[in-house]
């Protein structure tokens, strides 16, 4: 098992396919952990090609994540990080993709999600089906359309607070 | 036949080795045509590596990961390649689940029952 870099600077001299590979290599107690060293480095980095490395590191750590397991208030960190890239003009279409990923991703993996934090993803998520990428937008009209399907029927995510009404 | 298999499995497990691995992942991409190309994951600098990108020479695909094959048979799909960014997207993209889908159904490709219906299960077709 490969230790968690602090300051991330091993983790970005490696290419995607070994970042992919480092999150999935780190086992259920080192993933919370592991997303709030991310979301710390996202702030240090202002190279698209760095943010692009972080935040899918991120969306790959919280694939691998269990469905419902994740601790509330690290969803929330994460999730506040992620609509920032998600609603900002700086960022790359290939950034803003992966934090779509990723935010539709905390929906999944959330153990709990209080009101304030579904809130923030719904609008970030809805914010991004006007985005000019078309790839970005359709997908998150798609993560949108899926999620409210799930919670019409009452699906799998039906405890968490329901982000599509306020 | 036999000869061929064994150099092969000596090549992959040396390769295997140099990874760290303890065997070579089956990585698979589908096309804009729903065409699936399946190889096993090259090192990355070494001649003649297959990488996702290469499996349809760096053109946009609709999905992109692993399989992995029991007997014959695939037991599982899975979504990750860092090259197109895409773990996660079974879960979250009904369309990437339903790409793959379409792609090993078309040409036939055994899969196990209870893999086949999580991924129509994901693509929104159950």
């Amino acid at each position: 098992m490969k230790a968690i870099p602090h300051d991330f600077s091993e983790l970005l001299r490696l290419d995607f396919d070994d970042i992919v590979e480092r999150a999935r290599t780190l086992d259920d107690s080192e993933r919370p952990a592991a997303l709030d060293h991310a979301v710390s480095a996202i702030h240090q980095r202002s190279e698209a090609s760095d943010r692009l490395k972080v935040v899918l590191f991120v969306q790959t750590l919280l694939a691998a994540i269990t469905d419902s397991s994740l601790e509330a208030k690290v969803a929330g960190r994460v999730g506040a990080e992620l609509t920032q890239i998600i609603t900002s003009t700086a960022d790359s279409d290939e950034v803003k993709r992966s934090a779509i990923t990723a935010v539709a991703l905390l929906l999944i993996k959330a153990s709990d999600l209080n009101a304030q934090s579904a809130s923030i993803l719904r609008d970030a998520l809805i914010s991004a089906t006007t985005s000019s990428d078309p790839e970005a937008a359709a997908f998150a009209s798609r993560v949108i359309q899926r999620q409210y399907r799930t919670h019409a029927h009452g699906g799998a995510n039906k405890d968490i607070a329901d982000p599509w009404t306020r | 036949m036999r000869e061929f298999a064994r150099a092969n499995d000596v090549i992959d497990r040396a390769i295997a080795t140099r990874q760290g691995k303890s065997k070579r992942a089956l990585i698979y991409a589908v096309d804009e045509n729903f065409v699936i190309r399946v190889a096993l994951d090259g090192v990355r600098g070494m001649p003649n590596a297959v990488k996702h990108e290469t499996l349809f020479h760096n053109a946009d695909v609709r999905a992109a990961g692993e399989l992995e094959v029991v007997d014959g048979v695939i037991v599982e799909v899975g979504d990750v390649s860092g090259t197109y960014g895409t773990p996660g997207r079974i879960q979250t993209d009904p369309l990437f689940a339903s790409a793959v889908l379409i792609a090993l159904d078309e040409i036939g490709a055994p899969i196990e029952s209870a893999e086949h219906r999580r991924l129509a299960r994901m693509a929104g077709m159950l």
